[in-house]
């Protein structure tokens, strides 16, 4: 009977941990929509009633294999232990009862006894009822916890690691000089060797950070996020030492971009088990990266592999055998191109934004003027305050481009870089296939040359010949072996990137949401303020 | 007002109780050039001199809407069709709000003739309300243009000439340079709150344009994600419409008030130049009359002269004394309405927006957890 409770509770309990932001608006859990105020709604002509309609058409739900998680085996879990513990004290406390009235009914006569018996009884019954509330109380705190931040739970149930980077200095001077950053790493996960770590980086340990990895697992077919760009513009900018307005943001910008590089870098199981990510957050000195400057020899290798990849891709034409990879990689392109655009639409309205914050605040100067000019005081006073609204008013536009510009042109940027890294993860395998199928080739030409010499009869090189087809079938089966491996990889880390962008996307458009809310309500006090001024021009 | 398709033809309804009408009821159909004819020989009429003449109602500017069509009409083919419908929508929308615009100022135009007492009574204003076919206004021909400009310039030079004239009533001393003062702020103002408005636009473009990109990547995926996209989309293209109004709001009350006073106080100057020149005159004519009463003839002249100068410059004084009171209390008025009726609609507007951005938080919240279980 319990248990049909828990996924009616469960509902509750999810859709709840959101909700719990948002103010008084009661959103009740069952498919009733919500309460909302069609009166004002009415005044819009432009909006028929039909915005509530598409609220219960969302409970037709698809479950993909994908989606199915660990924390809703947590959650049941949780939720049934609770619900079990309610109804056994409960069960336990009617039983006791009955027990005792029929106590009481069977031995009225020995009265005496029965109150000793009584009284140990009611308190036992007491104590078993305060231990279980008890304990159901552990549990539901346990379950707050949780449920505050449920998104640690998708990982894994222990992982919880934090990375802030922050008081960056500069050092050195002139052109030398570079700025390091403070990355701070608070965890508990038993890999890492203390619970809270402070280093100090360089931008160019994080390029060296990446570079390594991609090395070592790209070719495996993780998918390692790519590091923010190297621009030289802005950092001389900086190096220079204006203290202006751009050079601030765009410090800023690539601090921000750095902690979500680390963050991602982390969140990878794999990667964050890499001994080169642990170094990277725990260890003091780090050998310096030399290899990521522009112009060293590295750098120039790098460009020489880049090119040699792009004529490599235009030649080999692999056959695709799985649909998925196919479909996939279709689906991939046309989201970088869609990313782009997107992106760029994104960056047109922060530049707008940020040119309507300007006019605002030059239209606030010109209004106070005009009210300074103004000899009827009541009018003029009202002007004034009109500047000043306006002038508020900018300051709000500003502060919600800069959260149209953090929150979403950022990570736009991201994933249209996650896209590449993710296109250069197939790259991968087909060169993994055409390396198999060379070796396949050479296998084949390594048979016929055997061929030729049996009919040769040339005994020592026969041998020779035998050891090479035996070298190379080692190679092919080597070859196929990997060639799988990186397909079942590819999908895992399809499907994990997937389900990230989902889950980064919901987070951040729940944000702007919000930040957007909040700028509404702002600007109606800064009105009703101004409005009994308005009024009061006689 | 109807449109026609290079010309905005106004249907203009009376209704008066004036015993000077021959009917209390009229209606006919006058054309933008029409306005301006009126204007132009009230502005003529000496009789009119000493009184603030009402701007007249600037050309209807359909410029704005016209380069959306062509632009509409020219990617026909190049966009999807939902594109399409909604930039004919946005089109439609521009398109009335121009002609919205258009249609109150010259309302307005009319309905301050029609309140003052003394252009009640005019001869050319009954005529403009009354005559039943076209009033077949000669369009201006190149010469009298010409004339008109050279008119203008003429004027302006003769201001700084007779700014230097001194002037004896302190009224009108400050006046002329309260209204000096206001006019470049009120200009400057009013730039400020037209390039504001244009910003706004532009913001409520973008969002348009985003949507259209969210929709482009939802049209390709097809989990359970893009049901949010599609969603998503559809809140930045409601924000858009809502931003946009909001932006044509605030263009309608702010702007076109700010406007307007620009060319009322330009009209007042207007009258302070025509005093001052009749100021000058006069002191012109004392001049002649001295010169005259040295030389011993032509006296009774110059003497007539003057004091039709005097009287001339007496009853200029009077009456732009009452105009312009009553002017500074009608701005006072003007400027309280129009902002109360401003705040009030930035108030609802934004109340209907943080309700809208409340609901699709919570339904996109739904969305989310819908995909989680």
């Amino acid at each position: 009977m319990w248990f049909s409770w828990s996924p009616v509770a469960w509902c509750c309990l999810v859709s709840s941990p959101e909700a719990a932001r948002l103010s008084a608006e009661d959103i009740s859990p069952s498919s009733n929509g919500p309460k909302a105020e069609p009166v004002l709604l009415d005044d819009d002509p432009d909006d028929p009633d039909d915005l509530f309609a598409g609220l219960t058409s969302c409970e037709s739900i698809e479950l993909s294999k994908c989606y199915q998680e660990q924390d809703i085996y947590s959650y049941t879990v949780c939720v049934c232990v609770c619900v079990y513990i309610t109804f056994l004290s409960i069960l336990i406390n009617f039983y006791v009862c009955v027990c005792m009235y029929m106590c009481i009914y069977i031995y009225i006569y020995i009265y005496i006894y029965i109150y000793a018996f009584i009284y140990l009884y009611v308190f036992f019954h007491i104590y078993l009822f305060v231990c279980f509330l008890f304990i159901y109380t552990l549990f539901y705190i346990i379950y707050l916890f949780i449920k505050i931040d449920h998104s640690f739970l998708c990982i894994c149930a222990h992982m919880s690691i934090l990375i802030v980077i922050n008081f960056f200095v500069f050092l050195g001077d002139g052109m030398n000089a570079y700025m390091v950053y403070k990355v701070l790493t608070k965890t508990s996960l038993s890999i890492f060797s203390r619970d809270e770590v402070c280093v100090k980086r360089r931008f160019s340990d994080f390029l060296g950070l990446h570079s390594k990895l991609a090395s070592k697992y790209m070719h495996m077919g993780y998918i390692v996020p790519p590091a923010p760009e190297k621009s030289i513009v802005g950092m001389t900018k900086v190096k220079v030492g204006k203290e202006d307005l751009s050079s601030v943001e765009f410090v800023e910008k690539r601090r921000s971009a750095l902690e979500r590089y680390l963050l991602r870098t982390v969140k990878h199981p794999a990667l964050l088990k890499d001994p080169d990510v642990l170094q990277f957050l725990e260890s003091s000195e780090l050998p310096r990266a030399v290899s990521t400057q522009a112009l060293s020899g590295a750098g120039i290798l790098r460009m020489v592999n880049k090119a040699a990849d792009a004529v490599n891709k235009m030649t080999i034409k692999m056959n695709e055998s799985d649909a998925w990879f196919e479909e996939k990689q279709q689906q991939f392109d046309n989201l970088d191109v869609q990313l782009r655009k997107l992106h760029a639409s994104v960056e047109s309205l922060v530049c707008h934004r940020r040119e309507l914050s300007v006019n605002t605040a030059s239209f606030a100067k010109s209004a106070a003027m005009l009210g300074n000019s103004e000899d009827h005081t009541a009018l003029s006073r009202a002007l004034s305050q009109l500047a000043e609204v306006e002038e508020k008013i900018d300051q709000l536009h500003q502060d919600q481009a800069c959260a149209d510009f953090y929150l979403i042109s950022e990570l736009l940027g991201d994933y249209v870089r996650l896209i590449t890294a993710v296109k250069g993860v197939f790259d991968q395998r087909m060169k993994t296939w055409a390396k198999c199928q060379d070796a396949q080739v050479m296998l084949q030409r390594k048979r016929e040359a055997e061929a030729k010499l049996q009919h040769a009869n040339k005994p020592d090189k026969l041998q020779q010949a035998k050891d090479e087809i035996r070298e190379w079938e080692g190679k092919v089966q080597q070859g196929e072996r990997d060639f799988e491996q990186i397909s079942k990889n590819i999908r895992r880390e399809v499907g994990r990137f997937e389900k990230d962008r989902v889950k980064d996307f919901r987070v951040v458009i729940i944000k702007y949401l919000e930040s957007l809310v909040h700028t509404q309500q702002q600007l109606i006090k800064y009105w009703e303020a101004f409005l009994p001024e308005a009024k009061a021009i006689a | 007002a109807l449109c026609e398709r290079d010309k905005v033809k106004f249907t203009v309804h009376t209704k008066t109780t004036l015993s000077s009408f021959q009917k209390p009821e009229y209606s006919v159909q006058r054309q933008h050039e029409d306005f301006i004819w009126l204007h132009d020989t009230i502005v003529e009429t000496e009789e009119y001199a000493g009184l603030i003449i009402p701007p007249a109602p600037p050309k209807p500017d359909f410029e704005g809407p016209r380069e959306k069509m062509h632009k509409l009409g020219e990617g026909e083919s190049s966009m999807t069709k939902e594109e399409y419908a909604k930039m004919k929508q946005e089109l439609e929308a521009e398109y009335l709000a121009v002609f919205k615009k258009t249609v109150q100022v010259h309302e307005v135009f009319l309905q301050r003739l029609s309140s003052h007492p003394m252009f009640r009574k005019d001869r050319n204003f009954q005529i403009f309300l009354e005559y039943d076919q076209d009033l077949t206004v000669r369009r201006k021909n190149a010469k009298e243009m010409f004339g008109g400009f050279f008119k203008n310039m003429v004027k302006s030079a003769d201001e700084v000439l007779i700014s230097g004239v001194k002037e004896v009533d302190e009224f009108f001393e400050q006046e002329k340079n309260f209204l000096l003062d206001y006019s470049s702020k009120i200009k400057d103002a009013t730039a400020k709150a037209e390039k504001m408005t244009r910003s706004h636009k532009n913001v409520a473009d973008d969002y348009n344009h985003i949507s259209g990109a969210l929709n482009n990547i939802a049209a390709d995926n097809n989990t359970a994600f893009k049901k949010h996209l599609e969603k998503c989309a559809e809140v930045f293209e409601k924000l858009r419409k809502v931003e946009d109004r909001m932006a044509s709001d605030q263009e309608l009350k702010l702007t076109e008030l700010l406007r307007y006073y620009t060319r009322d106080i330009q009209a007042a100057k207007d009258l302070l130049y025509r005093r001052a020149r009749a100021l000058a005159d006069y002191e012109n004519s004392n001049k002649a009359l001295d010169k005259a009463r040295l030389k011993g003839k032509d006296v009774a002249q110059a003497e007539e002269n003057q004091k039709q100068c005097l009287q001339k410059f007496d009853k200029l004084s009077e009456s732009g004394k009452k105009e312009l009171t009553s002017f500074k209390a009608r701005r006072v008025v003007a400027f309280r309405k129009n902002l109360i009726e401003m705040t009030e609609l930035e108030i609802k507007h934004a109340k209907v927006r943080r309700l809208k951005c409340y609901v699709y938080h919570y339904m996109f919240i739904r969305q989310c957890s819908g995909i989680l279980i």
